[in-house]
């Protein structure tokens, strides 16, 4: 999304800018790095409020922040699955624990925003380094499944036996406490960064949510972040190479851990409230969706994913009549696309976008799927 | 780029500042501390564009007798009313019966019809005036979609109440939101104590039972029904609500009460094959089973224990039963013993009134979880009248002192727990015939009285109303 906001901006230059130049650019830290603070820039205001725009959306600003949360969750699950190939079924181990983390630190420690997340984030690396010790001897759906097994061990740990410190199925409730003990959370502006921004609690989401991407851009940039595709694609033949696959996996998974761990600690700091339903499996399942639906492997792909389940749940939910079927629509938008496009809405973005730049390309792909769909159909 | 959006933002004041005010999730915080420091500047600012947007619609509202806090006041001459409730998962059916009687409540509100022309509280012209337009949306049984779904309503929709909600985990997270946010919320057909205990809210009503009151209810009536020489055997759900229920009957019907404790056994988090609990409970040679389980659990519980044969000779008592439950059955509901905080044969003239208007629009008979969005929302409705004003202290303040006889029969709100005193029902699961004839798989054995336990004792005593603030002291 972020990207096309930028590339409409040189669009009236094409001609001045060749493919070329533009390929160059697109691939750059400083363009994603600009992208996504454009995109936490607009987010909001176009979501929620633009007018046009957000009537067609009906977005409002408390979805925004959720999505931008939610989207930090995916970049770091697909971090694992996109970028290391290591499917995991059970990340909502170091969301939830994150959140719980963040929670109790803040009800019984200090209650700091700041220092809150960071706690979030270090419970969920400690929870990762255990894990991974566990998981990283598993392949496959061993390694799946296994994942899952621990997070629903921690669903029901924190359910029942824990009850005194989790409070169980009630769940905690934080009070809102100021940044550094200076900046209200929840202070908002007049003018143009009020317009934009609303409020400082989505500053703060915003600039975690540009930090993460940052991250993920310079660790994909990396030759580290190659390492981690070279074992995605064959793992066997890195190791001849006479690198220590384990030790890469398991950074991997720290950082992905950590990552969906500082989501876990932000989504405690918005919603004021940690509560077991955030280690359910359902949670590991929802991310694989997003992260599916939107593109894997790709950067902007998790934040789409995440966009399109979130405007299910958040707005078609809402819709009249329709609403009560938000599940079922989502379910079928989900496989329609990964049907038609495998390499989620991203992917089909993209395909879209190149075929753009040859028409005649496009037209010849397009008369042969129509005739694909045709003939598939005529076969049934 | 960004000049034309400040133009036209200027254009939305009010479809802009208001969510902004809005988007200050502890609203009321801000509110409260907006009169006493400079801090709230911006607070205030958000407040005086409000105020502007509202002189071109309903001023007369009150709107300058009162400042705005939460999303009072509403905007224009209609007044958004949400509904966030379960209409998916597993407790969906209870979830979409709540939102039938969410939706002929605002039918009969604006256009008058069932309890509206029945109470001369109301008019049917809408709330003073205001016609209602419902916000809706599916919690399908979580917190954090409950959230998503209230932020909307709050923010973009502008609601000035809602209602709705069966799981106590959602009923929890959003009583804390009613209270940040300054929008008063009454709940649906969630039963943990700490509801009206611990966590109890300055904005949020509890409109039915809790497992604390079940147990006292049942501690009264089901002696009288089967008997004093009954030995009780616990099969419970084990997490707060199946062991705070077991916990109450215990307290009131074998320790306070005649029976005898013939042991427990529990079902663990996402278990459905109770073939090791069925075996406890034969083992236990008890002659009376308090099952608490809920929903389609309950009705999946029962049929295994049908099927193991015990039915006939063990009663069965599930703490809170609702018709829904006792469906799957069909015939060997026959017998099953549970509180309903409402049944539609209940002996009062409001209750009959609603049950034709709910058979007229929708062809069948209501139960509990219609009736409690619908009578919720008529007495938000009546309060607001009385009051004069939407305005949320006020009207928080109306429903404490407020008294009321609907369908619920005598009714009130305590002021230090907000929890509803009103009777309830001890019913039993009846046969095909009788179901046929009563339109609902329960039949009232007894009705008990008001129920009061003092605001001292427990759960009450660990609910510190006041430190949950109206907002503009």
């Amino acid at each position: 999304m972020s990207m096309d906001t930028i590339r409409n901006s040189f669009d009236g230059d094409s001609s001045v800018l060749s493919w070329e130049t533009w390929n160059q650019i697109k691939h750059t830290e400083r363009f994603v790095f600009l992208s996504s603070v454009l995109f936490v820039l607009l987010f909001s205001y176009t979501f929620g409020r633009a007018p046009v725009i957000s009537d067609v959306f009906q977005g409002y600003h408390g979805l925004a922040m959720t999505i931008l949360i939610w989207s930090i969750f995916a970049l770091g699950f697909n971090l694992l699955l996109g970028q290391t190939g290591l499917l995991s079924f059970g990340h909502a181990m170091f969301f939830g624990t994150a959140s719980y983390a963040a929670a109790l630190f803040a009800i019984h420690v200090y209650n700091e925003p700041l220092l809150v997340v960071l706690v979030g984030t270090l419970a969920a690396v400690t929870l990762g380094v255990v894990a991974a010790l566990i998981l990283l001897r598993l392949h496959t759906v061993y390694f799946s499944i296994v994942a899952l097994a621990i997070a629903q061990f921690l669903y029901f740990l924190a359910r029942e036996p824990l009850v005194e410190v989790t409070k169980g199925i009630n769940g905690l409730d934080i009070p809102r406490a100021p940044l550094l003990g200076l900046v209200e959370l929840e202070h908002e502006y007049s003018g143009l960064v009020g317009t934009l921004l609303v409020n400082n609690l989505y500053i703060f989401i915003g600039a975690f949510f540009v930090a993460v991407v940052a991250l993920i851009t310079r660790i994909r940039k990396s030759p580290y972040g190659l390492i981690f595709k070279a074992i995605r694609e064959n793992e066997t033949r890195t190791a001849f190479v006479g690198l220590d696959v384990w030790r890469y996996k398991f950074a991997a998974f720290i950082l992905s851990a950590a990552i969906v761990g500082l989501a876990g600690g932000l989504m405690a700091v918005n919603t004021q409230f940690a509560g077991v339903e955030r280690l359910y499996w359902s949670v590991s399942g929802d991310i694989v969706v997003m992260t599916v639906l939107g593109g894997l492997g790709t950067l902007a792909g998790p934040v789409i994913g995440t966009f399109v389940f979130f405007y299910f749940k958040g707005i078609v939910n809402g819709f009249p009549t329709l609403g009560n079927y938000w599940l079922l629509l989502l379910a079928l938008s989900f496989t329609a696309v990964v049907w038609a496009y495998p390499d989620g809405i991203w992917g089909m973005l993209t395909d879209f976008t190149a075929a753009l730049r040859d028409p005649k390309e496009l037209l010849s792909n397009a008369r042969q799927r129509i005739s694909d769909l045709v003939s598939t159909g005529g076969d049934r | 780029m960004d000049v034309p959006n400040m133009t036209r933002d200027a254009d939305a004041v009010d479809g802009t500042r208001r969510s902004y005010l809005k988007a200050i999730g502890t609203a009321g915080i801000a509110a409260g501390l907006a009169g006493c420091s400079g801090g709230g500047g911006s607070g205030d600012g958000g407040g005086g564009s409000t105020g502007n947007g509202d002189s071109s619609g309903g001023g007369g509202d009150g709107g300058t007798e009162y400042a705005a806090i939460g999303n009072f006041p509403p905007e224009g001459d209609t007044v958004a009313i949400g509904f966030n409730g379960p209409t998916s998962g597993a407790l969906g059916p209870d979830g979409q019966d709540q939102e039938k009687g969410f939706d002929l409540a605002v039918t009969h509100l604006n256009d008058g019809g069932g309890l509206v022309d029945y109470w001369d509280r109301l008019s049917g012209g809408g709330i003073m005036g205001h016609q209602i337009e419902p916000s809706k949306a599916d919690t399908a049984g979580s917190a954090d979609t409950a959230q998503d779904n209230i932020d909307r309503m709050i923010q973009r929709d502008n609601i000035q109440f809602w209602t709705g909600g069966m799981s106590s985990t959602v009923t929890m997270a959003m009583q804390n939101v009613a209270q940040r946010e300054k929008v008063p919320f009454m709940g649906g057909n969630s039963t943990s104590a700490g509801i009206s205990g611990e966590n109890c809210s300055r904005y949020y009503f509890h409109p039915t039972f809790h497992a604390e009151i079940i147990g006292m209810a049942m501690g009264e009536a089901a002696p009288a029904v089967l008997g004093e020489d009954r030995s009780l055997f616990h099969i419970y759900m084990d997490y707060s609500y199946g062991q705070s229920n077991r916990d109450a009957a215990r307290k009131y019907l074998t320790e306070q009460g005649p029976w005898e404790d013939a042991g427990g056994a529990a079902i663990a988090e996402g278990e459905t094959d109770h073939s090791s609990q069925i075996q406890a409970l034969e083992d236990s040679g008890a002659d009376t089973l308090y099952f608490s389980s809920f929903g389609n659990f309950a009705a999946s519980g029962l049929a295994q224990l049908r099927d193991a044969g015990l039915t006939d000779d063990v009663d069965v008592i599930i703490p809170h039963v609702s018709a829904f439950t006792l469906d799957p059955l069909g015939a060997d509901a026959e017998g099953v013993l549970g509180m309903e905080p409402w049944n539609p044969n209940a002996d009062n003239e409001p209750s009959q009134v609603f049950v034709e208007a709910y058979q007229e629009e929708y062809g069948e008979t209501p139960n509990q979880s219609s009736m409690h969005t619908y009578e919720s929302m008529m007495v938000y409705a009546a309060a607001v009248e009385e009051a004069g004003t939407f305005h949320p202290p006020t009207v928080v303040r109306t429903l404490e002192e407020f008294e009321w006889s609907l369908a619920w029969g005598d009714s009130a709100y305590r002021t230090c727990d907000h929890q509803v005193e009103r009777p309830w029902y001890l019913v039993r699961g009846v046969g095909d015939d009788r179901a046929d004839e009563l339109g609902i798989r329960t039949e009232i054995v007894e009705t008990t009285d008001p129920l009061v336990y003092e605001c001292s004792e427990f759960p009450a005593s660990n609910c510190a109303m006041g430190d949950n603030p109206y907002g503009d002291e």
